[in-house]
């Protein structure tokens, strides 16, 4: 009954991949994907999607140390501000960006007037498009992680005369570290594929704003067989970093 | 079931539209251009208005993503395209025959409320210093707004290709754009949203726009009356409301 | 003395309220029923559990005082801290895990791994130095434990239940390593326990912890004789009474008489009868006991020479007889019985 259900799963879960690769053009793939835009593309959908997890790591594990640790008023409010991205479409959360960073937004007027920093229509501005998208799947595993952590372990570092910041350093992260492993992968796999935050915050410029995603979705208005050629190239990434980080972060933990 | 605003992989949504076969009192679907949004909406009323007992239901999206959701199996009564090139694409794989050309539609600078850049000319989609937008080339709109810099020897300096019409129009209407290159009929139905600026007819480039009657039709007589009706003195009005220009 | 701890904190449904002095070289266990508070008092002296009355002080540094308005946090007592499952820290190895409080306090990496080798080799767990703590047995990570609290050279040393982790087996065996570990340790040791056996080992002098407050202490001789708690006396296997003197007799609270062979002083006092002292008919017997009582069998256990039987009825009493005893009176739980001892057997002192 399990076994069976769970074969539906991975038949339903592989099914749409099947069909992609029964689309593609097999004869054709190498000239498809030697286009120099596939290669643009490839190349800006790796440096966002890492810089983005840059961030993500850089911003988003404090949080999930504040979230798990720090009890303070609000903080189911503030969990669900930081969770929002994860269900509302992404154009909405591109708009979003777009009200507060864009050339008029609440802040991003500032940022003009005062540094001359313009987001959209940049790469930056991809890079916090698909950040704003793909920290929340950081923020809530590495904050499950920290929170199923046996804080005693904490308070035996601290008896060894760690301070707090050598106890976080030393003892917190390095413990939750497949939480934070695992977070990254999924914020980094889910930023690679970001699609509608980017191309509405930042726009689809080649070479400077025109990512993966955005190239498939041009692609296919036009010439369906690069579409399905790049989206094979997608997959394959995807797939073996998420097979190949898997082996490596998880088996240890 | 309507799919608006149809924007996203077309296979799927294909999938998603299927509305079955048609029995009588069914709705008859038309896939319509996105540009055709507001005017088939009130072309759909006064049909509905005059024929008793018939609905219509309308899908609008881009026409690219339209004629793969045709060409994947959309059980559609009507197709009404931006572009003949997405006509061209149905009719070669059979699905309609006989197109006609029901409207135009000329392209338009759309401007911030106020024009903060100045723009009045297509000369001025030169200049680096702004933030410029077009759409993206593999699109009507966009399509056409390359050939008419090609014809005037400009060469645009862009800062984003939107997929479709509405997205560029709502960066120029955000401000985030200084001006962006759109139909008419987009300018009129943004209101004071933005504010248009003509672009001389020598430099301008007709969007024609063909429809069909789809072969896989349901109800093909009912699908042909839409499409006389859309012809029609009436129809042309409404449409004329809409930005759009009389073929 | 080089630990004077005087407590009082809220803990949930514990409170709290203790005194504890414990000079150097000294071992003290403190010995409590589960929950008696005897793991948050330890976790008070280290800072964990920050009091709120009183004062912890070691040598002439306060640690502790909230009157004085004092908190030295956890990580600058000089005090060393065991923990019951010795949490050693998974994601280093056993080497980084003893250098750990060296480079906490500011000793360079190289220094810190070679003293941190030199504890293994004092702990004799050089060989394990590079691996995983998790590969560990469980006497070999108490070892670890003990080395990387010691490492960092505390004034005080404290164990929570230190041989709680171990199965029964490896217990007896750690039990004498750590009685010789601690032995080299100068400074002051409390250790945690609620077995009775092991307090008597490891530790110079017991103090009895019963519902957050010290209810006895002293060495393990003077506790045996004079238990001054139902649970003490339970534990340390004898009966205790608790009732008042009056003249040849013990008046018990449910009006249970206890005679006595000489007179009692006429307050309140504990009788102790030792279970030796206490035999078991299935008739009414005959002839001079005059402290017989008439009983149920709650609970039967032992091993094939001795076997505790214990009874409840107007009052509580434990008896040891041989398992041949066993057999014949067929004592199995719920049997009604006699009980007895003689009035000689009876010791009493005042509360």
């Amino acid at each position: 009954m399990v076994l069976g259900l769970a074969a539906v799963a991975i038949g339903f879960m592989a099914l749409p991949f099947a069909g992609l690769l029964g689309r593609t053009p097999w004869g054709n793939l190498a000239n498809l994907l030697a286009d120099p835009f596939v290669a643009e593309a490839l190349r800006l959908s790796v440096l966002t999607s890492l810089a983005a997890m840059a961030m993500s790591l850089l911003l988003g594990v404090p949080l999930a140390w504040v979230l798990a640790r720090v009890p303070f008023p609000g903080r189911a409010v503030v969990r669900g501000i930081i969770l929002l991205p994860m269900v509302l479409p992404p154009v909405v959360g591109g708009a979003a960006l777009l009200f507060a960073l864009g050339r008029r937004g609440l802040v991003g007027q500032w940022l003009d007037e005062r540094f001359g920093i313009l987001l959209p229509f940049s790469t930056w501005g991809v890079i916090v498009a698909v950040t704003f998208i793909a920290m929340p799947f950081l923020v809530i595993t590495v904050e499950a992680g920290l929170r199923s952590a046996d804080l005693r372990f904490e308070e035996a570092a601290a008896t060894l005369g760690a301070s707090r910041l050598t106890v976080l350093r030393r003892v917190t992260l390095p413990m939750a570290w497949p939480s934070i492993a695992a977070g990254a992968v999924l914020s980094w796999a889910r930023g690679l594929g970001e699609f509608g935050a980017s191309i509405t915050f930042a726009g689809n410029l080649k070479g400077r704003t025109q990512t993966m995603p955005l190239a498939v979705f041009q692609a296919l208005e036009s010439d369906r067989d690069a579409a399905v050629a790049i989206s094979l190239v997608m997959v394959a990434v995807s797939l073996a970093v998420l097979v190949a980080l898997r082996e490596r972060w998880f088996r240890v933990a | 079931m309507i799919c608006r605003g149809a924007t996203s992989l077309a296979v799927v949504l294909a999938v998603g539209c299927g509305g079955g076969d048609s029995a009588d009192g069914d709705p008859m679907l038309v896939l319509a251009a996105a540009s055709l949004t507001d005017a088939f909406t009130d072309i759909g009323a006064a049909f509905e208005e005059a024929n008793d007992g018939v609905t219509v239901e309308f899908s609008f999206g881009g026409s690219s993503s339209l004629a793969t959701q045709i060409v994947e199996g959309a059980p559609a009564a009507v197709f009404a395209s931006a572009s003949s090139t997405q006509m061209t694409v149905v009719v070669d794989a059979g699905l309609a025959a006989e197109p006609v050309v029901f409207t135009n539609n000329l392209l338009e600078i759309a401007v911030p409320p106020g024009n903060p850049a100045g723009i009045a000319t297509l000369e001025d989609f030169a200049r680096e210093d702004l933030l410029l937008g077009l759409c993206a080339e593999e699109v009507p709109c966009g399509t056409f707004a390359r050939e008419a810099f090609a014809a005037a020897g400009i060469t645009p300096s862009v800062d984003t290709n939107e997929p479709d019409v509405r997205a560029l129009l709502t960066k120029v209407e955000t401000g985030e754009l200084d001006g962006g290159i759109v139909y008419r009929s987009d300018v009129v139905a943004s209101g004071d949203a933005v504010e248009g600026i003509v672009i001389p007819s020598e430099r301008n480039v007709v969007a024609r726009y063909p429809m069909a009657v789809l072969e896989e039709a349901p109800d093909p007589e009912t699908a042909q009356a839409f499409v006389d009706f859309v012809l029609s003195r009436s129809g042309q009005e409404t449409l004329d409301r809409y930005g759009f220009t009389a073929p | 003395m080089t630990l004077v701890a005087d407590v009082a904190l809220v803990k949930g449904t514990l409170r709290l309220r203790a005194a504890l002095q414990v000079a150097d070289g000294e071992v003290v266990a403190l010995l409590g029923p589960n929950g008696a508070g005897k793991t948050t008092l330890l976790r008070a002296v280290a800072g964990l559990d920050p009091i709120e009355r009183g004062v912890v002080r070691v040598g002439e540094q306060v640690l502790d005082d909230p009157a004085g308005d004092v908190f030295v946090p956890v990580e600058r007592r000089p005090i060393g801290f065991v923990f019951q499952d010795y949490l050693l820290f998974g994601h280093l190895s056993v080497l980084d895990n003893v250098a750990f409080g060296l480079r906490c306090h500011g000793m360079g990496r190289k220094p810190a791994a070679a003293a941190a080798m030199g504890w293994l080799e004092r702990f004799g767990l050089a060989a394990a130095a590079g691996d995983h703590p998790r590969s560990l047995s469980g006497g070999q990570a108490q070892r670890a434990a003990l080395a990387r609290a010691l490492a960092p050279h505390p004034r005080v040393l404290l164990l929570d239940e230190p041989l709680a982790a171990l199965d029964v087996a490896t217990r007896r065996q750690v039990r004498g390593e750590l009685a010789a570990h601690l032995a080299d340790f100068p400074g002051a040791r409390v250790l945690v326990t609620h077995d009775p056996v092991e307090a008597v080992v490891l530790a110079d002098r017991i103090v009895v912890i019963e519902e957050g407050q010290v209810v006895q202490q002293g060495s393990a001789a003077d506790i045996r004789r004079h238990p001054r708690s139902d649970y003490v006396a339970r534990l340390v296997g004898i009966n205790l009474l608790r009732g008042r003197g009056n003249d040849h007799h013990v008046l018990l609270p449910n009006g249970a008489e206890v005679h006595l062979a000489d007179t009692a002083p006429a307050s309140d006092v504990f009788a102790v009868v030792r279970p030796q002292s206490v035999a078991i008919h299935r008739h009414r017997p005959e002839g001079t006991p005059r402290n017989v009582w008439r009983l149920t069998v709650v609970g039967v256990e032992g091993d094939s020479e001795r076997i505790r039987v214990e009874m409840d009825g107007a009052l509580s009493l434990v008896a040891e007889v041989t398992p041949a005893a066993l057999t014949e009176l067929h004592l199995a739980p719920g049997a009604e019985v006699w009980a007895s001892f003689k009035a000689t057997d009876v010791v009493v002192y005042p509360v």
